[in-house]
């Protein structure tokens, strides 16, 4: 799995934990974003790191930054792979 | 809060529930005798063994609320049905009042099992304003020395407060040893949960934002209540009568737990759509 992919399971995983179910729910109305909850599997077609952006921003609207703070928290050692630009500005 | 009231039904009935309560008990204050509190069977004694049905009925919709966070699986869902059985404990201690007095045609005994009931409601509610806290984002706040500052001193100011009210009044008396801890836990468990609602306003007041935090603050404001109405009770228990604005104090609280509550079914909703 990318580690586009780890971050977004991570997050999701994160989100549950704290939301419920309607983080997987809000995950899967992202248009590029296919979730395999079984199989712990997560697709990304097209900009990835603007799908990872959504997916912050959805969850934003439910706790505001602090929901930003847990994905950031959540996906941190994942995303400390990737070169700065490639992460999402929420994030960073 | 009116889309609440629009959108689900039983946020409706609480309202409903709530006016009808506070009609009943204008009437007793404004137009009938206190001297008729005496006889349990009075409009004052119905009044004060039934507007616990505030508590049950915001907390048997909030464990249905709770299930749609997640129930016991997530933060929200966990601290929801914290809240409910709060709530469920609190009707638990009035209808066993209420089986002293209707039933055995007894005073009602200190410690009974009535205060299972409204002991219990304490761990209940410090854990749930825990899991709110933390769901809150409490922990990403707590890096800075204010934070640390005001974690040390929000209790310790409230604890000084509460010494100097209540708890200086008690002494520890070892022949009665469930009757100490009752009067020593009565007032010091709301200590602990107002602390934990205050910290969490306060630490969080920069971060916290979206659907959840007018939802947040309504249940913060609804502890401050329950605080108010517990030490409102202790301090001034001596003029307690049934039908009092202690009791009314109470049905408050429970009306603004219950509404905080189904709030959170409302937020869902608004989270779906958005």
């Amino acid at each position: 799995m990318d580690v586009y992919s780890q971050a977004v399971l991570k997050i999701i995983k994160a989100q549950e934990g704290i939301i419920g179910p309607i983080a997987l729910e809000q995950a899967q109305k992202i248009s590029g974003l296919k979730i395999n909850v079984s199989n712990n599997e997560v697709a990304l077609t097209g900009n990835e790191k603007e799908i990872l952006e959504k997916l912050v921003a959805k969850y934003e609207i439910i706790f505001g930054q602090t929901s930003v703070e847990v994905c950031r928290h959540a996906a941190k050692d994942i995303l400390s792979k990737l070169p700065q630009e490639q992460v999402p500005s929420l994030l960073k | 809060m009116l889309k609440t009231i629009k959108y689900y039904w039983p946020a409706k009935v609480l309202v409903g529930l709530f006016i009808f309560f506070s009609i009943w008990w204008l009437y007793l204050t404004f137009f009938l005798n206190k001297s008729q509190s005496e006889n349990p069977f009075s409009a004052f004694g119905y009044f004060g063994n039934l507007y616990g049905v505030i508590a049950a009925w915001s907390a048997l919709f909030g464990f249905s609320i709770a299930k749609s966070w997640g129930g016991w699986r997530s933060l929200m869902g966990r601290a929801i049905i914290m809240f409910s059985f709060g709530l469920l404990f609190q009707e638990f201690g009035q209808l066993a009042y209420s089986y002293y007095i209707f039933v055995l045609h007894i005073a009602v005994p200190y410690p009974s099992i009535g205060d299972i009931g409204f002991f219990g409601t304490i761990p209940f509610y410090i854990y749930g304003i825990i899991l709110l806290a933390e769901a809150s984002g409490v922990r990403f706040s707590l890096n800075s020395i204010s934070s640390k500052v005001q974690v040390i001193f929000i209790p310790l100011i409230i604890l000084v407060v509460s010494y100097w009210l209540v708890l200086k009044n008690y002494s520890i008396d070892f022949k009665h040893p469930v009757e100490t801890f009752l009067n020593y836990g009565y007032p010091t468990g709301p200590i602990i949960y107002i602390s934990i609602a205050l910290l969490t306003y306060s630490l969080t007041r920069n971060s916290l934002g979206g659907l959840m935090r007018s939802k947040i603050l309504f249940i913060i404001i609804a502890f401050v209540a329950q605080f108010l109405a517990e030490y409102c009770f202790v301090i001034f228990q001596n003029t307690y009568y049934p039908g009092s604005i202690l009791d009314y104090i109470y049905a408050v609280s429970y009306t603004l737990l219950g509404f905080g509550i189904f709030q959170l079914f409302t937020a869902l909703k608004e989270y779906r759509e958005s």
